[in-house]
């Protein structure tokens, strides 16, 4: 049975239990990586030369006819920044408040996707 | 000194859109200085800009953008950032995705599903009436808890 990423928003809730900006930092990443890779999985993105798989699958959204896919893809874009921030901007403080916020992003991004 | 090559034209646009007189004496000015001024000037009372240039030259490259970003500007600044400053912020990644942020700033206490609601309705009528503006804008909702 393969691996489902929406776990990784699991884990992003077990990281909560943290109190250090180095939690908080990685449940923005656990909870981007889930919603990322549920839809990645579900589209069947393949990857172009030189192109992202991020850019890839943000892309395949945004270019859907499905309005819903168009919002996920917008919505995934942004979590894909905050994302960035956490990993790489370690100038910025990152506080508890935007966690809660990130994982619920997640999983409104996955429910809107999986909608029809 | 200003270049000998300016022409009349070029100063007549500098004066009558009021560009800073520290500009005029730096002796350098040229016409995509003085289209990032213009730009800077537009937006001051809606936007910061996060980096001097970049977003700056990103609104003035993309014309169908820099139509409509003022009224979106408007609109959110009375919706939902009420009144607070909000800031613009290029995320540039490879391959030429390039996307400008609105960051909103949203107070502690805020309704926010009333929030949702309003950027629920703008995706719907930015994805019906300018789909290619929203394949380079999006916002990011920030929230201010004290």
């Amino acid at each position: 049975m393969s691996f489902d990423p929406q776990r990784f928003i699991d884990i992003s809730k077990e990281l909560q239990s943290g109190q250090t900006e180095a939690h908080y930092r990685s449940i923005i990443n656990r909870a981007y990586y889930g919603a990322f890779g549920h839809i990645r999985n579900n589209l069947g993105v393949l990857v172009s030369d030189g192109q992202s798989a991020h850019q890839e699958v943000y892309n395949s959204l945004i270019r859907s006819t499905d309005r819903a896919k168009q919002k996920a893809g917008k919505r995934l874009e942004t979590l894909f920044k905050r994302r960035k921030d956490a990993d790489y901007k370690h100038r910025i403080e990152i506080k508890a408040h935007n966690c809660q916020f990130c994982i619920n992003e997640a999983e409104e991004i996955i429910k809107l996707f999986n909608s029809e | 000194m200003l270049d000998e090559d300016y022409t009349n034209d070029k100063l007549a646009a500098v004066v009558e859109e009021e560009v800073p007189v520290s500009i005029l004496d730096s002796g350098y000015l040229s016409s995509i200085e003085l289209k990032r001024e213009k730009i800077r000037r537009e937006y001051a009372q809606l936007f910061q800009f996060t980096d001097r240039t970049r977003e700056v030259d990103f609104i003035s490259t993309n014309n169908d953008l820099n139509k409509i970003l003022p009224s979106i500007g408007e609109f959110f600044k009375k919706e939902v950032s009420k009144g607070s400053m909000m800031s613009l912020e290029l995320m540039e990644e490879e391959n030429d995705w390039k996307t400008l942020f609105i960051n909103i700033p949203i107070r502690s206490g805020a309704d926010w599903s009333g929030i949702n609601e309003i950027v629920d309705s703008f995706y719907d009528n930015m994805f019906d009436l300018f789909p290619t503006v929203m394949e380079k804008l999006n916002i990011d909702l920030v929230s201010h808890e004290f």
